[in-house]
């Protein structure tokens, strides 16, 4: 069933019905090639970005200044400006650490995996995930650099000959992590502006100040749009999807090892690996969701950034937050299975220990509160998702505090139990993080092109080549199914 | 009623039905069934131990055929789940399969009536040897072993049983209404699924060794579990092919996807199994170790390695590039292989504990604790020899005794029915269906 080009749909068209013999359009709107152009050059052409922006901006740089004077003062007086103690030895700076890495899986996972899954609807927001990933990327790398100390001897984690033939133990899940993050870093950027050239050089084509063009023309190296160009375009972005998807499974495995081969009952736990994974894409896709539906609006992306797009990632948010209530289920499970005290301890620490609202928040916020996805009408709410977006990022920073903090609290020797207080350096470092992660994201939003637009483009249903008929339907199944509503509008 | 049309010509339908092949095939595994399990008990009988290399030798076979059951399950849950195109031509055979559930329960009843060879948890003296152990006696004693089977049998045959009833209604209605039913039960039902069959693997694998605890055994039994459907299926559907039936249906695409799958869920139990060992290893906590100790030292240990080898690498390879998974004669050589090393992998799991089980005292011998023993061992006897002197020709019928029933159960489950869903209304876009 193929279309014109020239189709205008109802930019507001619900397109979040299933069918059993189709699927409905992905752009609205002006969906032709031109159309997608239009839409998403518009944000970073306008001559003003909105009002919201400044603000955002405004509170973002603050923030920022705030992480770097945090920074400054404890790099001056030492780690002991934070909360850590005995035997909490572990604080915010680790939590944080491993809150952000989470986060930067989302981008990945939608352009590496999803790709292979031939998922059209990531194309979306394909660009926009993996630009979350690069900004919390830059935030996670912070905290382990600062919690080393003497961040300006961090190179001793990398391994290479020195004069005093000293090597970094290669046993420490410490040197895998730093290995895997910097494997992550490198393969998300490339990835990231690899995907965007093409776009950059529409920007540059379309540019009409000076420096624009040459800003623009300095970043899309020279791309003319040649068969060869695209030829290559395209085994580069496969090449690094192959790798990232390795990586996805890799880095949160890697950095779960940082716990999981310790002897720390709930730390020491087999699970940890995909348990680290599963969290990650799921507060990946929980920011992604809760930061697209602001944007769409701001920036009038909703044509190709729909409601169907929105509603499948509040269904896959749904799965990753099944996923991981499995996991703390069986936690607990295998914890009183083990039959040993000492596996069970935390676990009913968790559930009635000092820190038991944590133990029971992060069941409400990441397995409970999602759930309300299997409705259809809270994932036609694109506000709710937004809420529910924040609250599962506020449980999976939680998940971490939980793992970490509660873990250490009290450990075997009952007279070494010591509550963990932050310090107003551990609050404000950790909010000074989500300024630089919003003063680089706003300026993503205004500077580059926030959706891919050849990659929306060849989702069209103009671009697509049919091998056979399609499927009619007769009878009531078109009464009978929500499609009905819709008729006319091209379900292939 | 309402009914699709399909622009579907009545040639692309031609060899859709098992015909002649059905009951000579049907036949042929049967009596393959009842000679190899004969024999078998004869076997057993004359090892004169109460039945107990029988019975290791049965529940081997049924937790391996078992795996491929509930995969087939799965696969299909994701299929509606999803509304899953590529896969609608290979939907009845996987309908077939899973409904093979019933005769797993079936065949679980010896084991229930057997656990006490089996499982050291039934025996009370030896779960009071140790603090750990009687701890776990809530959880692991045979009432309640009993009525969590019912449970897991009641539940995934449930599905199983009614997926093949409104698959069967629409073919003969050609109603859209059964396929809305399999979408609407297919999204709860892939949560409910998981968690069964990940209790099924606490309570067949991990509980095994009563002492031994892992956070993510269930789930390494789960990615056995796929595994074994994405082996097992196109391996089914080319013997199909091999004989006439389906020949123009199924193409190298579908092989294609299936492989893909094959391979991707290969590579994860990879992942899932090095997770479990090296978190272990490192740990190094005598409750955790003891369970790799036992299967790593003397034979089991030259065992181990070669499950690594083809389990993981070699497949991992060989089923890398696009030719592998397009190729009929090539996948289905692979998909073999892996089934074969999915058995492995179970026997590994499963044959070490015979000789520690305590009721009948067969621990003598056979474990070396000197873990370089196995040198000498491996120098002294061929592989096969040290691991189970005598019985690995029981372990063998049972397999194949199991593999005749589950082949015959699948056939008489299509039998009369066409081996496509002829009504799916995505059945066309499937016979058409390319990889780019």
């Amino acid at each position: 069933m193929s279309t014109t080009a020239n189709v205008k749909l109802p930019v507001d068209l619900d397109n979040t019905f299933e069918s059993v013999i189709g699927e409905s359009p992905l752009v609205t709107g002006d969906a032709s090639f031109h159309g997608v152009t239009e839409v998403v050059s518009h944000v970073s052409e306008s001559r003003h970005p909105p009002k919201a922006w400044y603000v955002g901006m405004a509170i973002s740089l603050s923030l920022l200044g705030l992480m770097g004077v945090m920074i400054l003062y404890e790099l001056f007086v030492g780690v002991g400006v934070w909360g850590n103690n005995q035997p909490v030895s572990w604080g915010f700076p680790i939590i944080n650490f491993v809150f952000w890495v989470g986060i930067a899986h989302a981008g990945t996972l939608i352009s590496a995996i999803l790709l292979l899954f031939r998922q059209k609807w990531r194309t979306g927001i394909n660009r926009f995930a993996e630009a979350t990933t690069v900004f919390a990327v830059a935030c996670a790398g912070i905290f382990p650099a600062i919690h080393v100390g003497r961040p300006w001897l961090a190179y001793w984690l990398a391994p290479y000959p020195n004069v005093m033939r000293d090597w970094p133990n290669f046993y420490s899940p410490l040197l895998w992590d730093a290995l895997a993050v910097g494997t992550y870093t490198t393969v998300s950027v490339l990835f990231w502006y690899t995907g965007m050239i093409p776009d950059l050089a529409t920007l540059r084509d379309r540019a009409t100040g000076r420096i624009k063009q040459i800003a623009y023309g300095i970043f899309s190296l020279g791309w003319r749009g040649s068969a060869k160009h695209w030829a290559l375009l395209e085994k580069a972005v496969y090449l690094l999807a192959a790798l990232a998807t390795a990586l996805v499974l890799g880095v949160s495995s890697t950095v779960s090892t940082d716990f999981a081969v310790s002897e720390i009952p709930a730390w020491h736990e087999t699970i940890f690996p995909p348990y680290f994974t599963g969290g990650a894409i799921f507060s990946g896709f929980a920011v992604v969701l809760a930061l697209a539906i602001p944007a769409r609006e701001l920036f009038g992306l909703k044509e190709v950034i729909t409601k169907r797009h929105i509603d499948n990632l509040a269904k896959i948010l749904l799965v990753m937050s099944s996923i991981v209530l499995y996991i703390y289920v069986i936690e607990y499970f295998i914890a009183y299975y083990s039959g040993s005290s000492f596996e069970r301890f935390p676990y009913l620490n968790r559930l009635f220990g000092p820190y038991w609202w944590l133990g029971w928040g992060i069941m409400f916020c990441n397995g409970v509160v999602p759930q309300v996805f299997w409705f259809k009408w809270a994932r036609n709410n694109p506000w709710l998702g937004v809420a529910v977006g924040i609250l599962v990022n506020m449980g999976m920073w939680m998940e971490r505090f939980t793992i970490i903090i509660i873990s250490l609290h009290r450990d075997f020797v009952p007279s070494s139990w010591h509550m963990f207080v932050p310090t107003y350096v551990d609050i404000c470092t950790l909010a000074g993080s989500f300024g630089l992660f919003f003063t680089l994201f706003l300026l993503f939003c205004r500077y580059i092109p926030m959706v891919a637009m050849y990659e929306v483009k060849s989702i069209l249903p103009q671009a697509q080549v049919h091998h056979h008929e399609p499927v009619a339907v007769a009878g009531e199944a078109a009464d009978a199914s929500p499609e009905a509503g819709v008729a006319g509008v091209p379900t292939v | 009623m309402s009914v699709v049309e399909q622009s579907i010509s009545s040639e692309a339908l031609e060899g859709t039905r098992l015909d002649r092949v059905g009951p000579r095939a049907f036949a042929l595994s049967l009596g393959t069934a009842i000679i190899a399990f004969a024999l078998a008990l004869l076997l057993g009988w004359r090892q004169n131990d109460g039945m107990q290399q029988f019975m290791f030798g049965y529940y081997m076979a049924w937790i391996f055929f078992f795996c491929i059951a509930a995969g087939s399950l799965y696969f299909l849950l994701l299929h509606h789940a999803f509304r899953a195109m590529w896969s609608v031509v290979v939907r009845r055979l996987a309908e077939a399969m899973a409904a093979n559930l019933v005769l797993m329960a079936v065949l679980l009843i010896p084991i229930l009536g057997g656990m006490h060879l089996l499982f050291s948890w039934t025996s009370a003296s030896f779960m009071h040897t140790d603090k750990l152990l009687v701890r776990k006696l809530s959880f692991l004693n045979a009432d309640f072993f009993t009525i969590r089977c019912i449970i897991y049998f009641v539940v995934l045959g449930g599905m199983a049983v009614f997926l093949r009833k409104r698959s069967n209604a629409q073919d003969e209605t050609g109603s859209l209404r059964p396929l809305q039913a399999m979408h609407r039960m297919s999204r709860w039902s892939l949560i409910v699924a998981f968690w069964v069959i990940n209790f099924v693997g606490v309570d067949f694998i991990m509980a095994i060794d009563p002492k031994w605890f892992s956070y993510v055994a269930p789930i390494y039994f789960f990615t056995m579990v796929m595994v074994s459907v994405y082996a097992a299926l196109p391996l089914f559907a080319s013997w199909l092919q091999t004989n006439g039936i389906l020949q123009k249906q199924i193409t190298k695409e579908h092989y294609h996807d299936l492989g893909k799958w094959l391979l991707a869920w290969t590579l994860f139990w990879g992942y899932i199994a090095f997770c479990q060992y090296v978190l272990i290893w490192y740990a190094n906590m005598p409750e955790e170790t003891g369970f790799y100790q036992r299967r790593i030292m003397g034979p089991w240990g030259v065992l181990a390695a070669v499950l690594l080898a083809v389990h993981l690498i070699i497949p991992g390879f060989g089923l890398m590039s696009r030719h592998a998974k397009r190729h009929r004669g090539v996948l289905t050589f692979w998909c073999g292989w892996i089934l074969m090393a999915c058995y492995l992998d179970v026997f590994w799991l499963i044959a070490p504990q015979q000789y520690i089980n305590t009721p009948l005292g067969r621990t003598a011998g056979v474990m070396p604790t000197d873990p370089y023993h196995f040198i000498s061992a491996a120098a002294n006897k061929l592989l096969w020899l040290p691991l189970r002197p005598v019985a690995i020709e029981i372990d063998l019928l049972c397999l194949l005794g199991m593999g005749g029933l589950f082949l015959a159960s699948a056939l008489f489950m299509l039998r009369g029915r066409a081996l496509l869903p002829v009504k799916d209304p995505r059945l066309a876009e499937s016979l058409a269906f390319e990889n780019y």
